[in-house]
């Protein structure tokens, strides 16, 4: 095995215990750190197989405005209590579930019969460069309705978060507090 | 200069069929189990979010181990591009809704928010 396969064979490795960190760590301020470990990771990968943009796309958005945003509501909540323990029934159904869901998926992998069962062929000569040519020419072109469509989502969200986040008086109150209402009480 | 940096890049990383599609797949399927068992036994909301989270990271690998076995078709990175979109929506309504959420209650443990009244 090359150095390509190796590196990926680490990033891989990193992005699953980062990932599992995250599922297992009872404190909120940990979980938001090892996601960004996992992100890290998938980007390193994004570039090893050939999407530097998209890398570049994890890195920024994900790494740095999501979970600049986690952080952040995690600092504002002042979350450090960790959360009890969990019932051992769901505790012990929910990993079977979700080993169970991965048992199943997992032999199908084999590479012939994915591309088989995919119909993976490959696309004609132009666009196949990891420049960003191809895909502003897919992205502005063929799918310039998904993408205005997303600026609408986006809209949509702003909106919603402004209506979420603005703090309603209750009844019997005059005037609405300027702190986090009833987490200073 | 750079167009040899690129085109030495080009033949060692995409040409090289060193890493399999499977691989990538068995990968991706693997930190969706992860996030999807995060989101069955966290009872912490945040951390419920951030296995969401796990899972669109999972799926737009998906997308791109796709692409890839295509000689690198745009499509897929315009999915993933979108998976991404999506998430950073859904991460700043999500946490929005959690403030909300911790106003009304003080917590964030999701066996809180077993009622539908505010």
């Amino acid at each position: 095995m090359g150095l390509v396969g190796v590196i990926f064979l680490v990033l891989a490795a990193g992005s699953i215990v980062f990932a599992a960190n995250v599922v297992l760590r009872r404190n909120p301020a940990a979980c938001a750190v090892n996601l960004v470990g996992t992100f890290f990771c998938l980007s390193g990968i994004y570039l090893l197989i050939g999407f530097p943009f998209l890398a570049a796309i994890q890195l920024m958005v994900y790494a740095g405005a999501i979970m600049v945003l986690f952080l952040f509501v995690i600092m504002l909540l002042d979350l450090r209590q960790e959360e009890p323990r969990n019932t051992p029934i769901g505790g012990l159904l929910a990993p079977l579930f979700a080993a169970a869901v991965l048992g199943l998926v997992v032999p199908f992998f084999p590479d012939a019969e994915v591309k088989a069962a995919m119909n993976l062929t490959p696309i004609q000569g132009e666009t196949a460069s990891w420049g960003g040519q191809g895909l502003a020419v897919a992205l502005f072109g063929r799918h310039m309705i998904v993408f205005e469509a997303t600026s609408l989502l986006l809209l949509a969200g702003i909106l919603g978060v402004v209506v979420l986040a603005k703090r309603r008086p209750r009844p019997g109150e005059d005037a609405p507090a300027s702190d986090l209402g009833e987490s200073g009480r | 200069m750079s167009w040899l940096l690129h085109d030495a890049l080009t033949a060692t990383l995409v040409e090289a069929p060193e890493i399999q599609t499977s691989w990538l797949l068995i990968l991706a399927a693997t930190l969706f189990a992860l996030g999807m068992l995060g989101f069955l036994i966290r009872r912490d909301l945040i951390v419920v979010f951030m296995s969401i989270e796990l899972m669109l990271n999972a799926t737009s690998l998906t997308f791109l181990a796709a692409a890839r076995d295509r000689m690198l078709d745009p499509d897929g990175q315009v999915y993933a591009i979108l998976v991404i979109a999506v998430a950073a929506v859904e991460a700043a309504v999500g946490l929005a809704m959690l403030i909300a959420f911790f106003r009304l209650k003080s917590t964030l443990d999701i066996e809180q928010a077993i009622e539908l009244e505010g």
